[in-house]
């Protein structure tokens, strides 16, 4: 099964898209996670830390770098350029920038071609998007089997989900999950442009946006987070095989949970303004 | 105050607005040339992450405003965003810390980038509800304390 999680930039999609991996590895599932981003962040959701983050090499750079024989398949970049993240959750970059003039990203090894020719059957692909609908647009058959469109409740979100619900039309299964939502207003600010997909809502959570903010997943310090555990539904419900409920039911009271665990902040580097 | 937009990509993808990119790009690299825009401060918005920046998007920009939110995605992306910029050319950046909670918050973003903000603009709850309804945040809110900020900040563009 193939996952992709797409959105307009800064919507969460990265953060639910790690989140839900982990969840899914938890249950059992075999998950190889996909930063299809050319600015790739995935690695801090899943919670191997930023400098680690920062340290990966990406499937494309690695093999034009070309300083040892590569491996002859996609599988095999998984292997090569892959890395474990916490409960076994293999990650792999497809492409990053970072230099100028650094060749098209969406030619040669597009994340979509890894995709489409990474194995989908007895595990869980999650392809984590770079913002926007531009990879959508280049999806083909046999790439993705699930569309995870994350929106916020602002108008910038909503008119990229609008736009990305278009493009995908039927082509492919489409569950919209509402981020960040406060109340019933936001709620049904994204279920107007959901178009008649499901909508799974994930409430706003200073939790996860601490988890954010010091770069850490927030399945590690927030496991009991309202936030969190919608994702954890989320899973549950994808796990069960698209049993979608016909109707989302938003906003359900969710009782808090213990304090996180204290963690240990994982820092970054320095950098200088030139 | 005259807007430039580059085309939308529709579900057709970006062939039927091809021409418009290329357009917009051959406008941009010119912009800098261009007489008629002598005396016009010129203000680009370029997309989250490197990806404009690889590809040269903004070569009239004679200054480089760096907004980042204080949390590690946003940090390592300005520190991404950076190594471009010095590496295209040697243009000045300055940094704005955005959705300010307090001191710390912007304490430290100064000390990841080892410089000073030239501006920082507090979390707003006036932003968020701004941007939900997609109305400009200087009508709708033109004295919230992000809107005095950010006037602060053009005072220091400014006066650079």
């Amino acid at each position: 099964m193939k996952i992709v999680v797409a959105g307009k930039g800064g919507v969460g999609k990265t953060t639910i898209a790690g989140t839900l991996a982990r969840l899914l590895a938890r249950r059992g599932h075999s998950v190889l996670a996909l930063d299809a981003d050319s600015n790739p962040m995935l690695g801090i959701s899943l919670g191997i830390g930023p400098e680690e983050t920062d340290a990966l090499v990406a499937v494309r750079q690695g093999l034009e770098t070309g300083e040892t024989e590569h491996a002859r398949s996609t599988e095999g970049f998984v292997g090569r350029f892959g890395r474990d993240a916490p409960d076994a959750v293999r990650l792999v970059v497809a492409s990053r920038i970072e230099r100028p003039d650094p060749g098209c990203p969406c030619c040669g090894v597009s994340p979509e071609r890894l995709l489409g020719e990474l194995e989908g059957a007895g595990r869980i692909v999650i392809g984590d998007l770079e913002a926007g609908v531009g990879t959508l647009l280049r999806l083909r058959d046999g790439q993705a089997d699930l569309v995870l469109l994350v929106v916020q409740p602002s108008a910038k979100s909503i008119e990229v989900a609008r736009r990305a619900i278009e493009i995908v039309g039927s082509r492919l299964p489409l569950l919209v999950v509402a981020n960040r939502v406060r109340d019933g207003s936001d709620f049904d600010m994204v279920q107007a442009v959901a178009d008649g997909h499901e909508v799974v809502v994930v409430p706003e959570d200073s939790e996860i946006e601490r988890a954010d903010q010091d770069g850490q997943a927030p399945i590690d310090t927030a496991a009991r987070s309202p936030g969190v555990r919608a994702i954890e539904e989320l899973a549950a419900l994808l796990a069960r095989g698209y049993a979608l409920p016909s109707t989302a039911s938003p906003l359900a009271p969710m009782a808090p949970g213990p304090a996180p665990t204290p963690r240990v902040r994982q820092g970054l580097g320095p950098a200088r303004l030139h | 105050m005259r807007l430039l937009q580059a085309g939308k990509s529709g579900t057709q993808g970006l062939t039927p607005v091809m021409g418009a990119v290329n357009a917009f790009h051959a406008v941009v690299h010119r912009l800098d040339a261009a007489d008629g825009f002598a005396d016009w401060d010129i203000i680009g918005d370029l997309p989250g992450g490197p990806r404009q920046l690889a590809f040269d998007w903004a070569p009239y920009a004679s200054r480089f405003v760096l907004v980042v939110e204080p949390t590690s995605q946003s940090m390592l992306t300005g520190r991404r965003i950076l190594r471009l910029v010095s590496a295209r050319r040697s243009t000045s950046t300055a940094l704005v810390v955005n959705k300010v909670a307090g001191r710390k918050d912007v304490e430290r973003v100064e000390s990841f980038f080892g410089t000073p903000a030239l501006g920082t603009i507090p979390a707003s709850e006036d932003v968020r509800r701004a941007e939900a309804i997609g109305v400009a945040l200087l009508d709708f809110s033109p004295s919230s304390p992000a809107v005095e900020a950010i006037e602060a900040l053009v005072e220091r563009l400014l006066a650079r």
